[in-house]
């Protein structure tokens, strides 16, 4: 097999797909930073105060745009969330509104309703709605050894994949990073560690049925 | 496919709500004010997460409300691109597949990122995956109300606020077609093993 050089992954999200952006020094991940690559001869100028980039740029053209690239990036201003976080935080809200009970001041709240109960009813059908911040922790401590991304690894949690051809999916590069012993660790690991969802609750039952039914005939 | 926000807005909170806890009637006036609504370039907006820091709250002359400069993270939903996502087909159209989340519904799956070798059918007006194997082409379709899985590979934000009428001629021209656009779309593939119906690639 060829061997494959993995690059820096993003300062600010951790993904490789930034090593693959040859042009635009464009974060695939953290969305496009047109601005970034603009200004990188005016980075490389502000560059000699950190030694570690000074030594990247002697190293060449493309090391040292690299490193700028990721020195002016914005702080950051958003965080991913979980599925299973966002439900606690819904179901939360849910309660407690149905506590305060229907006072006057709930008016023209159609819009939040609405939108709660949408997506209370889209991440019920995921598995993330049994997931507590232990098991979360416990599946997090067990993916260290893994070397996946945060975006790789929050996928695993949203979706809870079953089958290596999902986890092609979730995991970029898979073929060149995971060999096929390694991903059927990590299929043990997702299975073991997280909750099975309702789907494959409500599969297990009509299993059960159509075994049922097969078995007089 | 959630993120949290940060952001800073000043709150008017109204007299006849000073008996209530000011972080609640806060909390409520955002949620009434951003909740099931697209902001541009950040995403559709779901609810408060929470109220970081709040400001010194001042009363305007000629105005009895106060008003309050609040930080607090709001959960947005915005998927990052490549991300992988679960829906339902909303139906089919020459377009290509529209799929839904529930609570969102733009997104599309153009023709040329479906599965290949793939057709529309008109009589039926379904899309239809023509899975080539051994014993010959399979047809696949498409049904709507199918699960989904697919790649968000592109996302589109339009600015669809009111604009004041520019001339007769655009007048006129809006009135006879009153479109409306979705303020922001996703563009999904599934041209990839493992994306598409569930139902395909369940072992079963």
């Amino acid at each position: 097999s060829r061997k494959h050089e993995l690059g820096p992954a993003c300062v600010k999200c951790n993904s490789l797909k930034f090593r693959r952006a040859k042009s635009t020094a464009v974060c695939r991940y953290s969305g496009a930073i047109p601005a970034c690559s603009a200004a990188i001869p005016a980075c490389s100028a502000a560059i000699p105060t950190n030694p570690a980039t000074r030594i990247a740029r002697t190293a060449g053209v493309a090391a040292a745009w690299r490193v700028a690239a990721c020195l002016c990036w914005r702080p950051e201003v958003t965080t991913r969330v979980r599925h299973g976080s966002v439900f606690q935080l819904l179901t939360d809200l849910k309660e407690q509104r149905k506590e305060s009970g229907k006072n006057k001041h709930s008016s023209g709240q159609q819009n939040l309703n609405t939108i709660t109960y949408e997506t209370l009813k889209y991440i019920s059908k995921t598995p993330c709605r049994h997931q507590s911040p232990e098991i979360v922790r416990e599946f997090l401590t067990a993916m260290k050894s893994h070397k996946l991304t945060k975006a790789e690894k929050l996928q695993l949690l949203n979706h809870r994949p079953m089958t290596a051809v999902e986890i092609q999916l979730m995991v970029e590069e898979s073929e060149e990073r995971l060999t096929e012993e390694q991903i059927e660790a990590l299929l043990h690991t997702v299975t073991s560690i997280l909750p099975a969802g309702p789907e494959a609750e409500q599969k297990k039952n009509t299993d059960d049925v159509t075994m049922d039914e097969e078995d007089p005939a | 496919m959630f993120v949290l926000v940060e952001m800073v807005d000043t709150v008017r909170i109204p007299p006849w709500q000073f008996e209530r806890k000011l972080n609640d009637s806060i909390a409520e006036e955002l949620n009434k004010k951003l909740a099931n609504k697209v902001m541009y370039n950040v995403g559709l907006c779901i609810c408060l997460f929470d109220i970081t820091k709040l400001e010194d709250a001042y009363v305007f002359p000629g105005d009895g409300a106060s008003h309050t400069k609040v930080h607090f993270r709001y959960v947005v939903f915005h998927p990052f691109l490549d991300e992988i996502l679960i829906g339902k087909i909303k139906g089919c159209s020459p377009e290509g597949v529209h799929v839904s989340l529930g609570f969102f519904d733009d997104i599309l799956i153009p023709p040329e990122s479906l599965q290949q070798p793939a057709k529309f059918d008109e009589a039926e007006q379904v899309w239809v995956w023509e899975y080539e194997t051994e014993e010959g082409a399979h047809d696949l379709y498409m049904d709507t109300g199918e699960e989904i899985r697919f790649r968000v590979v592109d996302e589109s934000f339009v600015d669809t606020s009111p604009t004041g009428p520019s001339s007769a001629e655009a007048m006129s021209s809006s009135e006879e077609l009153p479109k409306k656009e979705a303020p922001y779309t996703l563009v999904g593939s599934i041209s990839e093993p493992g994306l598409g119906l569930l139902s395909w690639w369940t072992s079963s």
